[in-house]
C-alpha cells in the first residue's frame, strides 16, 4: 500500500492526479501532516517500509529496485 | 577532513519549495513554492520571508538576474515563464516556453537564459534583455536541468525519462552529442577548469562525473537516498547534493569523489544553492516547506547529531496507524494488515 505525504490540507486531487498519471490500482492512504512518517523516522521520499507478518519491521529505505527486489525475497524467504 | 554545520534557521515559505536563488544586492533569497503557486522572497538577514509573488502554475526553478534586476520562475504547468521585478516585486510579464518548463539556468556572459522544457523535451534559448526567443532545441524526454560550460561552448540538458544529457552547441544551438547517465537524472553542474560536469541520478542513486572532452561517464560517485538536487561550491572544490530520500545534503570532494560530510536538513530537500555572499547553504525542503540556512562551523557550535529514527524501527513492531483512504475518505488502520506481508510505500506526488 502506498502512504501519501507532505502533501498539505489539499492532497486528494495531487495524489489523484499522481494516481492516474502513473496507473496506480494499490491502496492509497493520507498522511497529509506527515506526522506518522514523522513517528517512523522518515524524512525523505520514496521510503520503503517492508512488514512481516508478525507486524514486525523487517527493512526500511530501499529506493533502488534492485534493493527492493531484495528486501521483498528476503520478506518472502522467511515465511 | 569531516565537515561540521549548523542550521541557522528553517524558514517556512510555503508549499513544496523547490528551486531557490540568492540576490547578494538586496540580501534575500527567491523560492520557488511549486504547491503555492508562488515566489517566496526571503529576508536572509531577518530569516523571514517578507513577500509571496503569485506567479504561474507549479513553479519549479527560480534564478535571479543582477543586471535587469529580474527573477524569472519555470512555471511547469502553465508551461511558461513568470518574469518578476525584484525591486516592486510584481510580474513584469510571462513568456511562454516549451511544454512543462522545469529547469533554468542563466549564461550572464551571454546574456541568454535556457530552459528545460521536461514535456516537450525542449530547451529553449531566450535573450536575457529582450525576452526574446532565440532557440528552441531538439533534446530528450524529461528535458529538465541545464548547465553551461562557456569554456566549451557547451550547455547541457539533463533528460530524466531519458535518463541521458544533451550537449548542445551555444553558438549555433544545435544538439552535438549525447550521453547516457543513471536513472531518473535531474540536476547538473559543471566544473569548467576541470573540464568536468556532475549528474544526479535519482532513481540509480548516484552521481555521475563526466569527462567533457571525452563526453563520457568516467566515474558514479556515493550520495544518499534519491538524490535530486546538486549545487557546484563557489570554491569548485565541492559539490552539494540533496538527498530526497533520507533528508540530507551530501558534501562531495571535486578532487577525488568522496563523500566528506553529511548534513541534516529538513524533510523531502530539492533545490540549493551556496549563497557567494558568505557562504552559507540554501536548501528548499519540499517536504517541510522551508528553506533551511545552513553554515559550516569550526569548533563546538555544530547541530547535535540528529537519532536515526529510521534505522531503529528494523525488528521493532510497527507502530499503528488510522489513517484516510484517497479513494473512500474512510478511516483504514494497521489492523486490516495484520498476519499479513506487505510494503508501506511513503510517497509525495511531487
Amino acid at each position: 500500500m502506498l502512504i501519501s505525504v507532505w502533501e498539505g490540507s489539499e492532497a486528494r486531487p495531487e495524489v489523484e492526479r499522481f494516481r492516474e498519471m502513473w496507473g496506480i490500482g494499490a491502496t492509497i492512504l493520507l498522511d497529509e501532516s506527515g506526522d506518522y512518517a514523522r513517528e517512523l523516522g522518515i524524512r525523505g521520499v520514496p521510503t520503503n517500509v517492508l512488514v512481516d507478518a508478525d507486524g514486525v519491521v523487517r527493512d526500511v529505505g530501499l529506493v533502488r529496485l534492485d534493493e527492493l527486489h531484495a528486501a521483498v525475497d528476503r520478506l518472502t524467504a522467511g515465511r | 577532513m569531516p565537515i561540521t554545520t549548523r542550521t541557522v534557521a528553517a524558514v517556512p515559505v510555503g508549499l513544496d519549495p523547490e528551486g531557490t536563488a540568492v540576490d547578494i544586492r538586496r540580501r534575500r533569497a527567491y523560492v520557488a513554492c511549486s504547491r503555492s503557486d508562488t515566489l517566496a522572497v526571503v529576508d536572509l538577514d531577518a530569516a523571514a520571508v517578507v513577500a509571496h509573488v503569485a506567479v504561474g502554475a507549479e513553479p519549479i526553478d527560480v534564478v535571479f538576474d543582477e543586471r535587469t534586476g529580474r527573477i524569472f520562475t519555470a512555471d511547469a504547468h502553465a508551461d511558461a515563464l513568470s518574469v518578476v521585478d525584484a525591486e516592486t516585486l510584481t510580474v513584469e510579464t510571462q513568456v511562454s516556453v516549451g511544454a512543462y518548463p522545469s529547469g533554468l539556468t542563466l549564461d550572464t556572459d551571454e546574456r541568454r537564459l535556457y530552459c528545460g522544457n521536461s514535456m516537450g523535451s525542449t530547451m529553449s534559448v531566450l535573450d536575457l534583455d529582450t525576452l526574446e526567443t532565440l532557440a528552441v532545441v531538439d533534446a530528450e524526454p524529461g528535458a529538465g536541468a541545464v548547465a553551461v560550460d562557456s569554456t566549451r561552448r557547451l550547455a547541457l540538458c539533463v533528460n530524466f525519462i531519458a535518463a541521458s544529457v544533451t550537449f548542445i552547441d551555444i553558438d549555433t544551438f544545435e544538439p552535438t552529442g549525447r550521453v547516457e547517465v543513471g536513472q531518473g537524472a535531474c540536476a547538473v553542474g559543471v566544473v569548467p577548469e576541470r573540464g568536468e560536469a556532475f549528474v544526479v541520478n535519482s532513481l540509480a542513486g548516484t552521481v555521475a562525473r563526466i569527462d567533457l572532452e571525452s563526453r563520457t561517464v568516467v566515474e558514479e560517485l556515493t550520495a544518499g537516498s534519491a538524490p535530486v538536487g546538486l549545487t557546484v561550491g563557489p570554491l569548485h572544490d565541492r559539490v552539494y547534493v540533496t538527498n530526497r530520500g533520507d533528508g540530507t545534503v551530501s558534501v562531495l570532494s571535486v578532487v577525488d569523489g568522496s563523500e566528506c560530510g553529511r548534513i541534516i536538513v529538513g524533510e523531502g530537500p530539492g533545490g540549493v544553492v551556496v549563497n557567494p555572499d558568505d557562504g552559507r547553504l540554501l536548501v528548499a525542503n519540499a517536504g517541510s516547506g522551508t528553506l533551511e540556512i545552513v553554515e559550516e562551523v569550526q569548533g563546538g557550535a555544530a547541530d547535535a547529531p540528529t537519532e536515526d529514527l529510521l534505522a531503529g524501527l528494523v525488528g521493532r513492531r510497527l507502530p499503528a496507524f488510522a489513517l484516510p483512504d484517497h479513494h473512500t475518505g474512510g478511516q483504514r488502520t494497521s489492523l486490516e494488515w495484520a498476519e499479513r506481508r506487505y510494503i508501506l510505500n511513503f510517497f509525495a506526488s511531487w
